[in-house]
């Protein structure tokens, strides 16, 4: 049970941008993923907390998130395999680690300006733009099969850039 | 993993390489700054104040309310319900309990009621008394003129008042070992109000903000003898109601809209439907949307594709298009910009006319509308799925309205709400068979600006202005005439920007400059990916423009709200 008042401002500032990552991991949009990260606030806030340390609320937060949004899913007919989320989770601990992803961010931030001009176009058109790849190939002058080629160059490039950078 | 041009949503990965391929999805997406996570702390600290001692659970509409996104739809009656809406959280939070999950019957007297159930608004409208569930998290709203009259079992009367809305809390049951009967509803009064008459003659008026135990006192205390025979009267009229056999019952339940699991409980099989009416909104919206008569919608769409069709081929083969065919295309389209024009003035968000009428929700409903007039009614699953994206796309859509700030270029605004619109139509066209998908958008118009009626191309025609030259240059001395013409520019900005422009001209891609314009493009018919091309190369060139501090503050407005979208074609 509670033993003492609980800063709810600042417990939300330090688990929400980890609780939204994790949900829009999970197959949700940026918008979709602020709801039910809000609802999840609620949800766990109203009943009675303790706080057990950033790991265990972090934790709890997302066994909530995910319960909602398995609800969510629920409701619009579009049900989520529960086997698939353990698998999920289970990444999501073993990859994000402590920090839910930030270190992999930040080293991404860093890789993505090692790209030559044109990977770093694709990728920033494809993965910040939502552009196509017709688009994206209309706008570098290649093909749809050439800005695909590219676009798994580059993104192999970053991920051995991101493992390089994280050490591992 | 690259999964270009497929929904990039929720996508079933069982494997863990595909979770993981999709984590480095996520963290590249935030590397980018696709989107930056929100600050919620006010949010809830706002909604959980006054509430932190309650072990109630949390309801997703209590969420809901204690949202404090600026709204586009904040306007007439939703603003009284959303200020209500901040005090409700902390009655709910203190007053709901764990009360099992039973429904109870209720009876609406002959008037309307909004109910809303599992998430979904069911729009009640009753000739005479007309029965439905009621369960705890339901809500019940009034219409802004009318009040509603609803029989809640032997415990009494509930009467709304106008512009009303109400939320159970809870319901407290009876058990007799063979069953339970209803003992108690408590009810939150979210905006309004109401006057419960109990079966003991007694009666109370509850305020916005207040809970209401509405029960049956048991007392034999004298009370009013009139309100009882009221009371009697309709239970004996329902009685005789429900001995009838079942048929169609007159001013029958019109499901506004279909929340998908309720709609998969309660919708009759589709192609039952009697007709077409409104099937996706959010409450934001549904006044806007329950005003417009879809049923001639889908017909006269159905009518615009048909002709459109004939249109754009006549065209491509370089025929003159016959007279009567305009006329019907007048005709047809007089009807839809009518309808735009509601959408327009009922608050639907979007860029224009065009905007509006390509907003999530119009294009769901409408491509409801014509496959039900066509005959061949979209099944259950199109139906959550396409509900499902519409809802999801009008919420993003919303967000991405009240984000952003004052001095947000107007063509980023546009390219932002075409994207969006571009994602919803390739998911929602992703739902339907390829002959549904012809049926909507026929190859001879598919993808072309002012003739694709169901897809963004629509909205991309107000803004396109095509501008037509021998060579890069020639499109760029157009272009600089064309904005000084609007920014009335001295010699040396005039100068500084030209150079800007012609590098613009000079980015164009060689694959569009080299497309020979066909008689489509002449009649303005061409694919929204060249605008789309264009828009995005021109946000950087005039933010490029922006940024040189080259502008006094009026030109810089000018610039900043310009809408128009030069898409360049070679003489």
């Amino acid at each position: 049970m509670q033993t003492q008042p609980i800063d709810v401002a600042a417990l939300v500032r330090r688990h929400q941008e980890a609780l939204w990552r994790y949900l829009r991991y999970l197959g949700c949009s940026a918008a979709e993923a602020e709801d039910l990260a809000q609802e999840t606030f609620l949800a766990v806030l109203r009943a009675p907390f303790e706080d057990r340390g950033p790991e265990a609320v972090s934790a709890y937060l997302r066994t909530a998130a995910r319960r909602l949004l398995i609800r969510s899913r629920e409701r619009a007919r579009v049900p989520i395999s529960l086997e698939e989320l353990d698998v999920a989770d289970a990444v999501w601990s073993r990859m994000a680690g402590e920090d839910a992803g930030k270190s992999q961010i930040e080293a991404l931030r860093g890789c993505i300006e090692k790209l030559d001009e044109r990977g770093k176009r694709a990728i920033t058109l494809f993965y910040r733009d939502d552009s196509s790849r017709v688009a994206i190939g209309e706008l570098l002058g290649m093909s749809e099969d050439g800005v695909k080629s590219l676009l798994r160059r580059a993104r192999v490039a970053l991920r051995a850039c991101v493992e390089r950078s994280l050490g591992r | 993993m690259i999964p270009p041009d497929e929904p990039r949503g929720f996508r079933s990965a069982a494997s863990e390489e595909a979770w993981e391929e999709r984590l480095f999805d996520t963290s590249l997406e935030d590397a980018l700054g696709k989107s930056t996570a929100p600050d919620l702390a006010l949010r809830v600290v706002r909604a959980l104040e006054g509430t932190s001692g309650g072990p109630a659970p949390a309801a997703p509409a209590a969420a809901a309310a204690a949202r404090r996104r600026p709204t586009p739809f904040a306007q007439g009656a939703f603003v009284g319900v959303a200020a209500a809406a901040l005090l409700w959280i902390s009655i709910v939070a203190l007053t709901r309990s764990n009360s099992p999950q039973m429904a109870a019957p209720v009876v609406l007297q002959p008037g309307g009621v909004r109910h809303r159930h599992n998430g979904a608004w069911t729009q009640h409208t009753a000739v005479t008394p007309f029965r439905f569930l009621l369960s705890s998290g339901d809500r019940l709203q009034s219409a802004p003129s009318e009040s509603a009259s609803l029989l809640l079992g032997d415990l009494g009367l509930l009467r709304l008042e106008e512009a009303s809305e109400i939320e159970v809390l809870t319901m407290q049951w009876k058990d007799f070992g063979a069953g339970a009967v209803l003992g108690s509803v408590t009810v939150g009064v979210l905006a309004g109000g109401l006057t419960w008459y109990s079966s003991d003659s007694s009666s109370v008026k509850v305020r916005a903000g207040e809970t209401q135990v509405l029960s049956s006192a048991d007392s034999a205390s004298a009370g009013s003898a009139a309100l009882r025979e009221q009371l009697e009267q309709a239970k004996a009229r329902i009685r005789e109601l429900e001995a009838r056999p079942v048929s169609a019952p007159p001013g029958a339940q019109r499901t506004s809209e279909p929340d998908l699991a309720a709609a998969a409980q309660a919708a009759p099989a589709p192609a039952s439907r009697p007709s077409s009416k409104l099937q996706f909104s959010v409450p934001e919206l549904e006044k806007t949307l329950a005003s417009i008569d879809w049923s001639v919608m889908g017909e006269k769409s159905s009518q615009m594709i048909d002709l459109m069709k004939k249109l754009a081929e006549a065209i491509a083969n370089g025929e003159e298009p016959p007279l009567g065919l305009l006329g019907e295309l007048q005709a047809a389209n007089g009807f839809l910009v009518k309808e735009a024009e509601k959408m327009v003035k009922g608050g639907m968000p979007g860029e224009g006319p065009n905007g509006c009428f390509t907003h999530p929700l119009v294009t769901s409903n409408l491509m409801a509308a014509i496959f039900e007039q066509s005959g061949t009614p979209l099944s259950a699953e199109q139906m959550a799925q396409i509900g499902e994206l519409a809802k999801r796309y009008s919420h993003e859509d919303a967000l991405r309205v009240a984000n952003y700030a004052e001095g947000t270029p107007r063509l980023q605004i546009i390219l932002e709400e075409l994207a969006l619109k571009a994602r919803f139509h390739r998911d929602a066209f992703g739902a339907l068979s390829a002959d549904q998908r012809s049926l909507l958008s026929p190859s001879a118009t598919q993808g072309r600006i002012g003739f694709d009626l169901m897809g963004p191309g629509i909205a991309w025609n107000q803004f396109v202005k095509p501008v037509m030259g021998a060579d890069r240059a020639q499109v760029s001395s157009s272009i600089v005439s064309s904005l000084d013409s609007q920014l009335s520019m001295s010699a040396d900005q005039r100068g500084k920007i030209e150079a800007i422009v012609s590098k613009w001209t000079q980015q164009f891609p060689d694959s569009q400059w080299n497309t020979q314009a066909g008689p489509l493009d002449y009649a303005r018919a061409f694919p929204t990916e060249r605008a789309q091309i264009a828009a995005t190369l021109q946000l950087e060139m005039m933010r490029e423009i922006l940024g040189t501090g080259l502008l006094d503050p009026k030109q810089t407005a000018t610039l900043t709200k310009f809408p128009a979208v030069f898409v360049p074609f070679l003489k």
